[in-house]
């Protein structure tokens, strides 16, 4: 769950050459291959290698026992096909967007909320808390809480509503799934917004509040244009992470032993079930097809928000 | 310098501890389980988890076969998932020499690929202790017979020694039906005693797709007769829907749901909790694997007794075959003691043996000459007098979760008119047939 | 892209220190500011999700110390008389014990190797004015946005072929399983470290120099003891990433023997066919996989939150 955060995508240049800093410098260079050596090993075995690797077998029909066969670029042509995959991707960008953009809505309003207020550090902490957690152990706890005659249900019954609503019905589970992530990542992306509002200063505000601005003039005008850089970069962050998401779905809709209903796959289910499903059949080659597919996906959206959240940066 | 030497220790603590953990690790090799040279031995990969009952039975049996033959058994309980394991395997040529599973693991994983050996000469064995008979005598032919092969050229590639079936089940202590329904409007009647009686009167998991969809692929057997699930789904151009019989099941279908037969709440809830309220009495019919009394044995109402009906007919000539689900042994072909596994299938084929499967593991054995556990006594009678099946008539698991199940759910959770889900289950099958290229 | 590389995460020591001058500026102008009507409501809102929070941990503790039969009656209740049973149950049969211990390696080795390889190659690409230490940077950073997905197959293939050529267990191996969890370690820590180590003041290895200490010698004697924070926040989030690392250790390991929490917790929801659910034992597992994990969170929180946001602060 640790998930990487990328640096503000503005910078000085740390290595300033200095004066007498040639024999520092010398030793450097003598130290850099082997220094790096370990890591770039490590990093070209299991990032680049594999994802040649991946390239080349999504071209190939395989299941893992008897040959290989290649049959270009009809994993592609069939995955275009398939209603399944067409789902997982639709599924994907669902997290990607209203997942998104609701925990980054519900991250500000706690950043205003909590800027004043008191015990704001424990608040934090608790929120911040469900991020470290392994998301398997919320697909649990919602089938339980969640269930007709569970705990909320009986909440409801004692509040008067006779007739609660499907939470885990087929066409529900989804959005209880994407109910349970935004739960789960407000706090982490309120702990990284509310440092970046901590560091706008005061006299910002002060000044606005001559102005005559209201609580969401302030929020527009100074807040949002002065955090935005963090802002673009969080989105970025989103986009990595929701093409990861797996461990909640699977447990989430899943019976014991048998893989979660289709309706609610996302591209990471989908890589897995094709290769290792429980239905027996192996087809490294869809999978792999289908993984080419995620990671082009997260790299043109990656792409594609950092470009439009700058220009919007400019605007300001 | 002082303050640095703390952190010097660390460090060389940390090198030290991850070059001792490197070496120490670096010593698990593949070859570490061969054993010593003119000794015989077997590797065996179980689909149990060590503490289950099914293994205690295993273990008794292996450590006897242990001691009898000389072979030296190495086994590994790999829990439910140990196929996964043996592809693994195959890929670095690391099999073992004995695997269980369920037909529906084994043949499309292994059996299609033409991985697993032809265990017809083991049915020709004889058991050891039971003067003269074989395998195939003591195990019935039907089981084999029903096994399908997935499009690779061994038939007989496992030998069950458990059998689970499907069949509905009910508290033979109940007040409100006590009859088993032998037609489809039997069991429409007892429905309605049911909600007369304020219980429901099926039980279903909404999420469990699998189990729910049983209900079809009854009806449509009961309907159109053997094989015609699988005529259905695997028919890519989809002409097969617009058979009436399929119109005839899915309106079945429509009508359970629209009279309100199947359990409040049964569209969002997770499985097993249906399943449970099934056995705490608020509900009286629940389709399901036999595995459902084991599963629910802690959550039974005082007094229940287990019983069990073949699924109803719909007309006077309908088939009354069976579901039935092998699990079993096979042989890896690419396995170096083949012989010696296939001695213990034969040696665990004896009554004593396989009957401990029945009496501590409380499953039912695949000889039908031993006697069955109490909560599967009416199963052992259905699988006795009626003909065999397979389960959606053993098409691979990968139809059903990608092509067949999405529009059957919305039906069977009330979605889709009976109309509405033929003309969508046609056109999703004719796209999953397409995609599959 | 390419900008990312160049700006370091901002270091923590400076991030704290600017915290201090303006809390009483803020608390000022807070003071101003009349809470109005929204603000309650918002306030309120907050306080029931840190009970529902705390709530959600309470009853895990709670539940995992009730017989199963008491908790599919009634998922919500007390128990009158706590059950441990659970514990011993989900300890002994239902394989936790073995994968807590599996669990603990795994992640502990993993997580020091990781580090251990991450922070030479991270305090070069630091420091280093080469132009090809910036291609290398770019190449880390591209790493982090690698989604698990695409490498699960290949990674898996590539064990099962190195085994095969190497006789050394990779498949179904905790060695394996380590091996895997470095690797795909690797850009994060480095990304983390470099960060850190830009931010050191360059002029103490100067003067380490100018005494004639190797460059070796001054990064071990010099540098790692004034990035210790940094390393040992890396090291907590190689900690928590391991524990909870489910996706690859679900393809690679199948034994009893050799199965991590993760796995375990999904092994005893596969065993519930045949043998019936015991949610009583899945609870106490759970709070296996959670606990270790909340207590480094209380004892050293700050610095995994800094961890994990540092960076995005200014």
């Amino acid at each position: 769950m640790a998930t990487p955060v990328l640096p503000l995508a503005r910078g000085r240049n740390t290595a300033r050459p200095r004066a007498g800093m040639s024999a520092i410098e010398r030793s450097r260079r003598r130290l850099f291959w082997p220094m790096l050596a370990p890591a770039l090993i490590l990093m070209i075995l299991f990032y680049l290698v594999p994802i040649i690797f991946a390239g080349w077998l999504s071209l190939n029909e395989w299941d893992g026992i008897n040959e290989l066969k290649w049959v270009g670029l009809d994993n592609y042509i069939r995955l275009s096909k398939d209603p399944v995959f067409i789902g997982s991707i639709i599924n994907t960008l669902k997290i990607l967007f209203i997942v998104g953009i609701v925990t980054f809505v519900f991250a500000f309003g706690l950043t205003m909320i909590l800027r004043d207020m008191m015990g704001k550090k424990f608040v934090r902490s608790v929120l911040f808390f469900p991020t470290l957690i392994n998301a398997m152990v919320f697909g649990i706890f919602a089938g339980f809480l969640f269930s007709p005659s569970g705990p909320v249900n009986k909440l409801l019954l004692l509040v008067g509503v006779q007739d609660p609503p499907k939470w885990l019905a087929q066409d529900n589970l989804f959005n209880m799934i994407m109910i349970v992530m935004i739960w789960s990542a407000t706090g982490y992306f309120t702990t990284i917004i509310m440092s970046a509002v901590d560091q706008i200063p005061a006299y910002y505000y002060e000044a606005a509040g001559l102005d005559g601005a209201g609580p969401w003039t302030k929020f527009r005008h100074v807040t949002l244009p002065l955090a935005w850089d963090v802002i673009s970069v969080c989105a970025v962050l989103w986009t990595m992470s929701s093409v990861k998401v797996f461990e909640l779905i699977l447990v989430f809709g899943g019976s014991t032993a048998k893989p979660p209903p289709t309706s609610t796959w996302s591209t990471a289910l989908y890589v897995f079930q094709a290769a290792f499903g429980s239905g027996g059949d192996r087809e490294f080659g869809i999978s792999a097809a289908s993984a080419i597919v995620s990671l082009v996906l997260v790299t043109v959206l990656t792409i594609g928000l950092r470009r439009m959240l700058r220009r919007d940066a400019v605007e300001i | 310098m002082t303050q640095i030497k703390p952190w010097l220790k660390l460090a060389t603590g940390a090198l030290l501890a991850t070059s001792v953990a490197f070496t120490a690790s670096g010593c698990t090799t593949t070859d570490a389980v061969s054993s010593g040279d003119g000794e015989k031995s077997m590797t065996y990969w179980s689909m149990w988890t060590e503490t289950e009952p099914q293994a205690e039975v295993l273990k008794t049996s292996l450590d006897a076969f242990q001691k009898d033959t000389g072979i030296k058994v190495n086994v590994q309980w790999q829990g439910r998932k140990v196929l996964d394991k043996v592809t693994a395997g195959l890929l670095s040529n690391d099999v073992p020499d004995l695997v269980d599973q369920a037909y529906d693991g084994l043949g499309p994983t292994l059996a299609k690929t033409n991985q697993l050996e032809d265990l017809a000469p083991v049915l020709k064995e004889s058991v050891p202790g039971e003067d003269g008979k074989t395998v195939g005598d003591v195990i019935p032919a039907k089981y084999f017979d029903v096994l399908p092969t997935y499009g690779g050229d061994v038939k007989t590639y496992m030998v069950p020694y458990t059998i689970s079936n499907v069949s509905v089940f009910y508290n033979k202590a109940n007040k409100v039906a006590p009859d088993a329904p032998k037609t489809w409007d039997e069991l429409l009647d007892n429905c309605k005693k049911a909600l007369a009686a304020d219980i429901a009167c099926i039980a279903s998991d909404g999420d469990a797709t699998w189990a729910n969809s049983y209900w079809f692929d009854y009806l449509m057997n009961r309907n159109a007769g053997d094989g015609s699930f699988a005529k259905l789904v695997e028919d890519k151009t989809g002409a097969s829907f617009d058979d009436p019989a399929v119109l005839k099941t899915a309106k079945q279908i429509e009508e359970l749901i629209k009279s309100g037969y199947i359990i409040k709440g049964y569209d969002a809830s997770k499985y097993p909790e249906q399943q449970n309220a099934w056995a705490s009495n608020k509900a009286l019919y629940y389709l399901m694997g036999s595995w459902a009394p084991a599963e629910t044995g802690k959550y039974a109402a005082e007094g229940f007794e287990y019983g069990a009906f073949n699924f109803p007919t719909t007309t006077a000539t309908s088939s009354t075959a069976n579901d039935s689900i092998a699990f079993g042994f096979a042989v890896p072909k690419k396995a170096k003691n083949t012989d010696a596994a296939k001695q213990f299938i034969a040696y665990f084929a004896n009554k004593d043996r396989m009957g401990q499967i029945s009496s501590v593991a409380n499953n039912l054995s695949a000889r039908p000459d031993v006697e069955a556990p109490a909560t599967l006594k009416d199963v052992a009678t259905i699988l006795a007098e009626n003909p065999t099946r397979l389960p959606n008539d053993g098409v691979s698991g990968d139809i059903t979760d990608k092509g067949f199940n999405a529009s059957f759910e919305k039906l069977f959770l009330g979605k889709l008119t009976a109309e509405q889900y033929v003309k969508e289950a046609k056109s999703a099958m004719v796209a999953y047939w397409n995609a599959k290229g | 892209m390419n900008q990312v590389i160049t700006q370091p995460p901002l270091r923590t020591e400076t991030a704290k220190a600017s915290h201090t001058p303006k809390t009483p500026t803020r608390r000022r102008s807070s003071r101003k500011d009349r809470i109005s009507l929204g603000g309650y409501v918002g306030r309120a809102v907050v306080w029931l999700l840190v009970a529902f929070n705390i709530f959600l941990l309470v009853w895990m503790v709670l539940t995992s110390i009730r017989d199963t039969r008491d908790i599919a009656r009634d998922p919500l209740g007390i128990p009158a008389v706590p059950f441990w049973e659970n514990y011993s149950t989900a300890w002994n049969t239902g394989g936790f014990g073995t994968a807590a211990i599996n669990s603990v390696i795994a992640t502990l080795i993993s997580s020091l190797l990781v580090v251990a390889i991450a922070a030479p190659a991270a305090y070069v690409l630091a420091k280093s004015t080469r132009k090809l230490s910036s291609t290398f940077t770019l190449l880390f950073v591209l790493g982090l946005g690698v989604p698990g997905q695409v490498l699960l197959v290949p990674v898996y293939i590539m064990m099962a072929k190195f085994q095969d050529i190497s006789h050394l267990k990779m498949i179904n191996s905790i060695q394996g399983l380590i091996l895997v969890m470095v690797g795909l370690g690797i850009p994060f820590t480095v990304f983390l470290l470099a960060g850190f180590f830009r931010s050191l003041p360059v002029e103490i290895e100067e003067a380490a120099a100018i005494d004639g200490s190797s460059g070796i010698r001054t990064f071990i004697q010099i540098v790692l003891p004034l990035a210790r924070s940094g390393l040992v926040t890396a090291f907590m989030l190689a900690v928590i990433s391991g524990w909870n690392e489910t996706l690859f250790s679900l393809v690679l390991l199948t034994t009893s023997e050799n199965r991590t929490l993760p796995i375990a917790l999904l092994a005893f929801l596969d065993q519930a066919q045949f043998n019936g659910a015991d949610w009583g034992g899945l609870f106490a597992g759970i709070v296996m996989v959670v606990t270790p994990v909340l207590a480094l969170f209380i004892w050293l929180g700050r610095r995994i939150v800094e961890g994990m946001t540092v960076g995005i602060s200014k």
